[in-house]
């Protein structure tokens, strides 16, 4: 019954605006996106959805929750994964990270999906050069980011049915 | 309303796959990361079942078929577990004997919810333990927190889900 109802919430408004509706936000996130950093040997790391031009951070380490601009070309993306050695040099990005992210040097991202649209991802970075991930590392944070997807779908699945169940307001006039 | 603790003395591998915890996609990939994260080979999730079964949720590189070996269950909460295998003692277990691995040495990472031990995340490794880095078993146990977490927060929610569905089905 529920599930029913999300998929025409979602039709309705789209799978980003229907995140964006459901306010994500789940503390849990922030111990996947420390662990994101640790296995990296990244000093930061976040999990972020995308909407428009804009990125919300709904977990973070060393990143504050926030929104800021959309940065990162899709065509970067090769197989769900986008990585730069130089962020702010090789995306010309001067301050626009700011205030959330503002510096970054070492940048790696990886994608989440739903049903094929992009979503958002989790994103490693650093303020200072590093040696690029591993295919090890790599392959875990991939795994980590079609994880994450999978959790905030089921996440806002919950929050939808949290929204049908809470009480609605009652106008008496007549 | 307060959810009863993960694994009661109810549970049953029915009852928990009515409660989504089952072998799948997710909990390999779970394994995956975890086996990845501890410089492993082989991965595998477990949860321990009233009756003394085992039951695996979640593999990476094991078959689904494989049992336990019984020399790497962990009866301590609050103890990781680095173990030798003798590969002439095991010669009948698929994941020493070459069909499905060469394992030489496991980590075993306890899952433990409200100081209970509910399962673990066995890592193989086809090399001697000596070479289990600190930082591997840091990894594993950051890992084991949040999958224990996970299996609670998806197994509550199912619960729920379920139970609003019957309600609502009257």
């Amino acid at each position: 019954m529920f599930s029913l109802s999300f998929d025409d919430f979602v039709a309705l408004h789209g799978i980003a605006g229907a995140l964006r509706q459901l306010e994500m936000d789940f503390s849990d996130l922030d111990d996947i996106a420390r662990f994101a950093a640790f296995a990296t040997h990244r000093p930061a790391a976040s999990i972020y959805l995308c909407w428009e031009n804009e990125v919300y951070v709904i977990g973070g380490y060393n990143v504050a929750r926030g929104v800021i601009n959309r940065t990162i070309p899709d065509e970067d993306f090769i197989d769900g994964v986008a990585e730069y050695d130089d962020a702010i040099c090789q995306l010309d990005l001067g301050g626009r990270f700011n205030p959330v992210v503002p510096d970054v040097r070492a940048l790696a991202l990886f994608q989440m999906k739903y049903e094929g649209e992009v979503i958002g991802g989790i994103s490693v970075h650093s303020p200072q050069l590093c040696q690029p991930l591993s295919d090890i590392e790599r392959k875990m944070l991939s795994e980590l980011a079609k994880m994450t997807e999978d959790l905030v779908a089921r996440r806002a699945l919950l929050k939808y049915v949290a929204f049908l169940l809470q009480p609605r307001s009652v106008s008496y006039k007549v | 309303m307060q959810r009863p603790r993960f694994i009661t003395k109810e549970s049953t591998r029915e009852k928990l796959v009515e409660l989504g915890v089952k072998r799948s996609e997710f909990y390999d990939r779970a394994a995956c990361i975890a086996t990845l994260s501890a410089g492993g080979d082989h991965g595998a999730i477990w949860l321990f079942l009233p009756d003394g079964v085992e039951l695996m949720v979640g593999g990476y590189k094991v078959p689904d078929d494989v049992a336990m070996l019984e020399q790497t269950r962990l009866t301590n909460s609050s103890k990781m577990s680095v173990m030798v295998l003798d590969p002439e003692v095991h010669s009948d277990h698929p994941m020493v004997n070459g069909e499905a691995g060469k394992c030489r040495s496991v980590l075993a990472i306890p899952l433990v919810n409200k100081n209970e031990l509910f399962g673990q995340i066995t890592i193989g490794f086809e090399r001697l333990a000596d070479t289990v880095s600190q930082e591997s078993l840091d990894f594993g146990a950051e890992w084991a927190e949040i999958v224990m977490q996970i299996l609670v927060d998806q197994s509550n929610v199912r619960a729920m889900l379920n139970d609003l569905t019957a309600a609502y089905s009257v």
